[in-house]
């Protein structure tokens, strides 16, 4: 459903991402993982038209993405970025349905819509008519999902969307976020640096460091037969401390 | 209320502002309009031109206390007005200086040449004149400037600029061999204080001020006759003379009739006991031509009312053209940098042109009046909506620009909804600036005859009468926070709610 083929990125002289294929088949989820300014955002931004690729091309659904193309073909992708990007001037009900009012979409359909968005992230009604201030970190996340879902597309891009979450409202949004992927079968992206979230969502792996893919495949296939040191140092350093802690607590 | 709907009723509100301006109109038939400078003697002058213009049948309108000889000799060039009062002198020395004038025949043809006229000398020599206190006069028996030679001792203080001139003290030191050395240079008006304190014994004059009477001074003849004469005369367009016949042979009739002493008795009246330059220029005309003239001076309230009505379309129409250009502008430099530099430039270029220089640049391509001060006061409202737009759009924070971006929302659908609401703080900071700066800037434009609450100030100036000051500083003051406070009301209504909002109040439960 989505395919990239030797998709580049420099800044000047700073190679942000090398040429690059990537493929993503309908329902799956994929997950791009390596450590901070290692390019897998960039990756994303470039698939979402955020970012303009060097060189190669971005198919999706057989359809090559051009600067013509893109705004249609971002309707048909929902994008969730780390501190929500909520319009802080619009109602949370405003910007859920922004995207579906541009459309002109049936105000009956938008409503009821909104309505079963609200229940799959378990956001009460009567927060639809508050503002993104108003709300925790937690729900503006929930809210940013509804957004992403509204014109229900067929792929999910997500850019570290628990990053600037408490552990405690990590782990629960975690559990709900795996619940509503399972439950709609969506094509997901999504970028994180940590492992046990990566491991946590993931039908497959994408490890990157400094712009370059090292090594794609399931968690497991990465633990046991890392294709360079990195792979393994990359797992180790975040895996050993929780090691550590299970075996206090036991 | 929507933002589009609030737009409307603005949009609307102008245009009915437009609709009575009173300004902007140009005036129906043939009306002469007469001009003056910015002294008091000018204006007397001017009233008494357009009572006779009155008297004669014509409509008038008298352009007060424009600001500099040059302003009113380009708007005579250029027909802004058809005639007003002055000086041989100053058309020999300053306007027409080049050519080298010396007779009044030589004036006369150059003038012609010009498509201009002017009457013969309406019988006052305005010029530069040397004068002391009389009582100290009488003692020392002194006449004439000569005389001056046989008291060394006497103590000169004189105007800053004659001190300097070519034709002020040092050629009358050297003309009348003049040996005093206790000489200085002070401000033309505190030398009249000197003088009557007695730290000063002889001072500079204009041959015709006022205070030469109230503080009882002799103006020493110049029998070596140094300084250049400075006949008053009347210059006018001759397309006048077809344009009204009658006007002009009243014109001429005022030559030769006003002396020096009557000159001198009119500024006083004016300028020492208060009196109204409109009723002393007709008394003089009902006496001296015989003519049967009834003055009807406005009533504070009426001038006050008219003033307003100026100031309120000068500011009305510049600001909201400003709006109109700047807001597009500072959009358009928040999207592309470079020429947003550009644009921030000039902007930048335009507002470091003090607002006078832009109002007197504006002359000789609107003339005098309402336009050109309309346009100026436009330019100087540009730069801070055009800056506060551009920094309000510029500091939305990326998330949220991007995130109406990957939505799919194109560029125009995510300024209108997503943008500008987010910048409408700083947007309307800009025009709120813009506004106060530009009502108080408004006043300068009676300077180039646009009227508004500049009229009195300017006069009140002139006269040393703070209360004619207050009654346009105040108005002013008022008006400016007026129009600062429309804007607050407009931004309590177009602000979104979601930006009104505390993040202290916001109820946080994770």
């Amino acid at each position: 459903m989505l395919q990239l083929s030797q998709v580049s990125k420099s800044y000047g002289d700073t190679v942000v991402l090398a040429p690059t294929d990537l493929q993503v088949s309908v329902g799956k989820t994929i997950v791009l993982i390596g450590p901070s300014g290692c390019g897998k955002s960039t990756l994303l931004r470039l698939i979402i038209g955020l970012v303009k690729s060097d060189t190669g091309t971005i198919t999706f659904n057989d359809t090559e993405i051009t600067s013509e193309n893109i705004l249609q073909i971002r309707q048909r992708i929902g994008y969730v970025i780390q501190e929500g990007g909520l319009f802080p001037h619009l109602t949370i009900r405003d910007n859920v349905v922004i995207m579906a009012r541009h459309l002109r979409r049936d105000p009956t359909w938008i409503n009821s819509r909104v309505a079963e968005l609200a229940r799959l992230v378990r956001l009460p009604q009567e927060f639809m008519n508050r503002f993104p201030t108003e709300l925790s970190g937690g729900q503006r996340q929930r809210v940013s999902l509804m957004r992403a879902l509204m014109l229900d597309p067929e792929l999910l891009l997500l850019d570290e969307p628990l990053g600037a979450l408490d552990p405690m409202i990590r782990y629960e949004l975690q559990q709900e976020l795996k619940r509503i992927f399972n439950q709609l079968g969506k094509t997901v992206v999504m970028v994180t640096h940590d492992i046990a979230e990566a491991a946590h969502f993931s039908d497959s792996l994408v490890l990157i460091r400094e712009g370059r893919v090292v090594q794609s495949g399931a968690f497991k296939e990465l633990a046991h037969r890392p294709a360079e040191p990195f792979v393994e140092q990359f797992i180790t350093a975040q895996c050993e401390p929780m090691e550590k802690l299970t075996k206090i607590i036991r | 209320m929507t933002i589009r709907q609030h737009i409307k009723i603005i949009l609307l509100g102008i245009c009915v502002i437009l609709y009575v301006s009173p300004v902007l109109g140009d005036e129906v038939g043939e009306t002469i309009k007469i001009g003056s400078k910015n002294s008091t003697e000018s204006v007397i002058l001017g009233e008494m031109l357009s009572h006779l213009v009155k008297k004669s049948g014509g409509d008038v309108i008298h352009q007060k206390q424009l600001g500099g000889t040059r302003v009113l000799w380009n708007a005579l060039l250029n027909g802004e007005i058809d005639a007003y009062p002055e000086y041989t002198g100053t058309l020999k020395h300053e306007l027409l200086a080049e050519k080298n004038l010396q007779t009044r025949e030589q004036i006369n043809a150059t003038l012609a040449a010009h498509g201009l006229s002017m009457t013969k000398p309406l019988g006052f020599n305005n010029t530069y004149a040397i004068g002391m206190k009389d009582k100290l006069a009488e003692e020392l028996n002194l006449l004439k400037i000569s005389d001056l030679r046989n008291y060394p001792e006497l103590v000169l203080g004189f105007g800053n600029e004659f001190m300097d001139r070519a034709d002020g003290w040092p050629g009358l030191r050297q003309r009348y061999r003049l040996l005093h050395q206790n000489v200085s240079g002070l401000e033309h008006d505190l030398a009249y204080r000197g003088i009557e304190s007695g730290t000063l014994d002889v001072t500079d004059l204009y041959a015709t001020d006022a205070e030469i009477g109230h503080y009882n001074l002799r103006v020493l003849k110049d029998d070596l006759n140094y300084f250049p004469i400075y006949d008053a005369v009347i210059i006018y367009r001759t397309d006048l003379v077809q344009k009204a016949p009658d006007s002009i042979i009243l014109f001429k009739q005022l030559a030769g009739v006003i002396d020096a002493p009557t000159m001198i008795g009119m500024n006083a009246q004016v300028k020492l006991f208060g009196k109204n330059e409109s009723k002393v220029a007709a008394n003089f005309l009902n006496k001296n031509l015989e003519l049967d003239i009834d003055v009807q001076v406005q009533s504070m309230w009426q001038r006050f009312w008219q003033h307003t009505k100026e100031h309120i379309v000068l500011v009305g129409i510049s600001l909201s053209a400003a709006i109109f250009l700047a807001l597009p502008l500072g959009i358009l430099s928040a999207r592309h940098t470079r020429l947003g530099q550009i644009v921030l430039g000039i902007a930048g270029i335009i507002q470091t042109i003090p607002s006078l220089a832009l109002f007197v640049f504006m002359i000789p391509l609107l003339g005098i009046g309402g336009p050109p001060a309309i346009v100026a006061l436009f330019l100087h409202s540009l730069l801070p909506i055009i800056r506060n737009t551009y920094a309000g759009l510029k500091d939305i924070p990326l998330t949220v620009v991007e995130s109406a971006e990957a939505l799919g929302l194109p560029q125009s659908a995510r300024l209108r909804i997503v943008e500008l609401p987010l910048a409408t703080r700083a947007i309307l900071a800009g025009i709120k600036t813009s506004a106060v700066i530009n009502v108080g800037t408004a006043t300068l434009s009676a300077l180039i005859g646009a009227g508004g609450y500049g009229q009195p100030i300017l006069t009140g100036i002139r006269l040393n009468d703070i209360g004619l000051i207050l009654q346009g500083a105040i108005p002013a003051a008022v008006l400016a926070l007026l129009v600062q406070g429309l804007f607050e009301l407009i931004e309590s209504s177009v602000l979104p709610k979601g930006l009104r909002i505390k993040v202290n109040e916001a109820t946080s439960v994770n």
